[in-house]
């Protein structure tokens, strides 16, 4: 079901040259005694796919909030190709689809989208071509009759991306897209965001389903707790990583005597055969494969590239809950 | 911002002109009125079938001077002299009275057996057989009675808007009407736009719109829309109202000017109909546009749907509290109180319309409480504006009112 044209993340990276279009700096939001977003800093470059990460209340919805204006920072600022965000950026330029679903109960399908169409000052002509447009590409077709607060949660979720998107933005940001799609129309999602991206539109996602996100976005921030914890390319991310993991087969004696003996190095399982262990990143690699070829006959030898997920997981759990 | 304004417009009028409860709304509205307006025939008719018929029990010759001064306003029978009252009136259903008339003492005497007191009360029984009593004391004939009764009397009017009794009882049946008709409108057409805010801020659709539609166009496109409503609701009403009421209108505006006002200099209103009509619109938008900015802002602030009727009540309580105002006001409108009142935002829409309508208020009193109230109104939409961009982005808890005044200033 994967899209043809999918490419690995890193394969899509952008260019070291590509112009940063959304600017971040410093942000901090407070809720009465409760500080919602501390210190986040990142920039977006034209035409990523920006997965926003972190765990529930680390201020990715509020600082998704701030960009599109519906919050004003306490401090710091946000700036779009360099200028502040007014209302007229905000409504030709952003598109936004918020964690909280909602659409209007008594109206259609098409009215719906229409209406948001309408809203975003395009001509009727635009916005019926475009309405339908959608409709197809959602394959809403079968529902058009129906109000809206009769659809399934996840049809109701593709009428909400219809009425975030029909205006064509320069950026597309996205809370929590897949949640309550089934994987057929996740899948549908993924295509959409990619066509989107292709398109030229930059797109900042923030989701809780990593493979989703390892598959489509371009760049990362990672928050925790109001805070910058990582940021960047999956490639400048893993780099980034203090320890390696390497797999090596047969997990014989002489092969844990010699990865025992390197310096920070960490036991992590046995299983089928293979020895896994962490190793610090500044260790001499080739240096151990000719040490553990010396000690027995290596038929695997494996560096283990960390998932999203785990360099995730690994930069959330430093933080105190 | 001007095509969202009429986006929102349009799709808010939209809305509402296509709800079942609109349309079921204003089709028993009209019929509503129609039937105020036909009421008093109604009762006027039931009270004629079962009120005219009266019988006389009395001397051929008493009872042959009785009959045309009945027959004026009732239906005249006969009784038997030899029959008794009550068993008379058991035995004749359609009999709503009988009255029983002799001489005695050179003063007529006259006992009546009704069915419903109320209807032949003492003061009207005795002045319609009035000439027959003179007669009976006096011996005078009866042309000469005729004449002292009959002698003219002059109503000249001082300082009040109406030349006749039966005018004014009409004006004030006609402000009570409309003051009431103001009330209807403003409580449903607020309530409308509270329902509609809520309806948005309950089904989370508020991010969305936020994210591309300036909050305070979005506030005043729906209440411009709530007052189109009203509009069409007032037009449809007071089309209904002409034709149904045009018996009772024709008494309006064709009185003698106010003697006191030509004489004082004082520019005071007449009775144009067209001038009366402009003020009560003028306070009739100013007053529905102040509560549907404090109801809009009220809808913002609900988090349940369920929560709207606890918001909603208290809002409605001093509306109705002005509703009253305006009524007792037709009957004392030149009170200091009412005077008062009619220049307080809120209750001036109501009290002024009665003042007008059934007094003549100096020019300058009304302009003042317009102005005042179109002061207000500028002030409350712009805090109901405030309140809203706060209100409809803030979930969980209701906020307290230390939390609202924060959040409003940034």
């Amino acid at each position: 079901m994967h899209a043809p044209y999918l490419l690995p993340s890193d394969e899509r990276s952008l260019s070291e040259t590509a112009r940063n279009v959304l600017t971040v700096e410093h942000v901090r939001k407070d809720f009465g005694h409760v500080c919602a977003v501390q210190d986040v800093s990142f920039t977006i470059a034209d035409g990523a796919i920006f997965g926003l990460l972190g765990p529930n209340g680390a201020g990715k919805t509020t600082t998704m909030r701030m960009i599109v204006g519906i919050l004003t920072p306490d401090a710091g600022t946000i700036a779009w190709n360099g200028g502040p965000i007014d209302a007229r950026v905000r409504r030709y330029s952003f598109g936004y689809l918020p964690e909280e679903r909602g659409l209007y109960a008594k109206l259609d399908v098409r009215q719906q989208i229409r209406y948001f169409g309408r809203l975003r000052d395009l001509s009727p002509r635009v916005v019926d071509e475009r309405t339908e447009m959608w409709i197809e590409r959602l394959g809403l077709q079968p529902y058009l009759k129906r109000p809206c607060s009769e659809l399934s949660k996840g049809n109701q979720q593709k009428v909400q991306v219809a009425c975030a998107a029909i205006h064509e933005p320069d950026l597309l940001i996205l809370d929590e897209p897949f949640s309550g799609l089934d994987p057929v129309n996740a899948e549908m999602l993924v295509s959409i965001m990619l066509e989107l991206s292709a398109a030229g539109a930059t797109l900042v996602v923030s989701s809780h389903q990593m493979w989703q996100l390892e598959r489509l976005c371009t760049e990362y921030c990672i928050v925790a707790a109001g805070l910058n914890r990582v940021a960047g390319t999956l490639t400048d991310l893993r780099r980034r990583r203090e320890t390696r993991v390497v797999r090596v087969a047969p997990n014989s004696a002489p092969v844990y005597a010699v990865l025992d003996r390197v310096a920070g190095s960490v036991r992590l399982a046995e299983r089928d055969g293979f020895a896994e262990y962490q190793i610090p990143a500044a260790a001499d690699f080739s240096q151990i494969l000719r040490e553990l070829v010396t000690a027995d006959a290596i038929s695997q030898f494996e560096t283990v590239e960390p998932s999203l997920n785990d360099i995730y997981l690994s930069s959330i759990e430093a933080v105190p809950a | 911002m001007r095509s969202q304004f009429f986006t929102i417009f349009g799709a808010e009028l939209r809305r509402r002109l296509t709800s079942r409860a609109f349309q079921i709304g204003l089709v028993l509205s009209v019929a509503g009125i129609w039937a105020i307006a036909q009421l008093p025939k109604w009762v006027q008719q039931s009270a004629d079938s079962a009120a005219h018929v009266v019988a006389v029990q009395a001397s051929p010759e008493l009872a042959a001077r009785a009959r045309p001064l009945l027959a004026g306003r009732y239906q005249v029978v006969d009784a038997p002299r030899g029959a008794e009252p009550v068993a008379f009136m058991h035995a004749n259903r359609n009999v709503a009275a009988l009255l029983k008339l002799d001489v005695r003492g050179g003063a007529l005497d006259i006992a009546v057996y009704a069915r419903d007191p109320g209807a032949f009360p003492a003061s009207l029984v005795r002045r319609t057989l009035l000439p027959m009593e003179i007669e009976a004391a006096t011996g005078m004939p009866d042309a000469r009675i005729a004449q002292i009764l009959n002698g003219p009397v002059t109503i000249v009017s001082i300082e009040s808007k109406f030349s006749s009794a039966a005018q004014a009882d009409a004006a004030r049946a006609i402000a009570t009407l409309l003051i009431t008709l103001l009330y209807v409108l403003v409580v449903v057409n607020s309530q409308l736009t509270m329902t509609s805010i809520a309806e948005e801020k309950t089904s989370r659709i508020a991010e969305l719109l936020v994210s591309c539609v300036d909050l305070s166009t979005m506030l005043y496109a729906k209440i411009a829309a709530s007052v189109s409503i009203a509009i069409v609701q007032l037009g449809l009403w007071a089309l209904v109202g002409s034709f149904a009421f045009a018996g009772i209108g024709g008494e309006l505006g064709s009185g003698a000017p106010p003697a006191g006002s030509a004489a004082a200099g004082v520019p005071m209103l007449s009775g144009n109909p067209w001038e009366l009509l402009a003020i009560f619109c003028a306070f009739f938008f100013v007053g529905l546009l102040q509560l549907s900015s404090i109801f809009a802002a009220a809808g913002s602030l609900i988090n349940r749907p369920e929560d709207l009727g606890s918001i909603g009540f208290p809002l409605i309580l001093p509306i109705m509290a002005a509703l009253l105002m305006g009524i007792f006001a037709l009957s004392a409108p030149d009170a200091t109180w009412v005077i008062v009142s009619s220049f307080v935002p809120f209750v001036a829409p109501f009290v002024m319309v009665a003042r007008v309508m059934v007094d003549s208020p100096p020019f300058w009193q009304i302009a003042v409480s317009l102005l005042i109230n179109v002061v207000t109104l500028v002030v409350v939409a712009f805090l109901a504006g405030r309140v809203y961009r706060v209100g409809m982005l803030m979930y969980g808890r209701a906020p307290t009112f230390g939390q609202m005044v924060k959040a409003m200033r940034t």
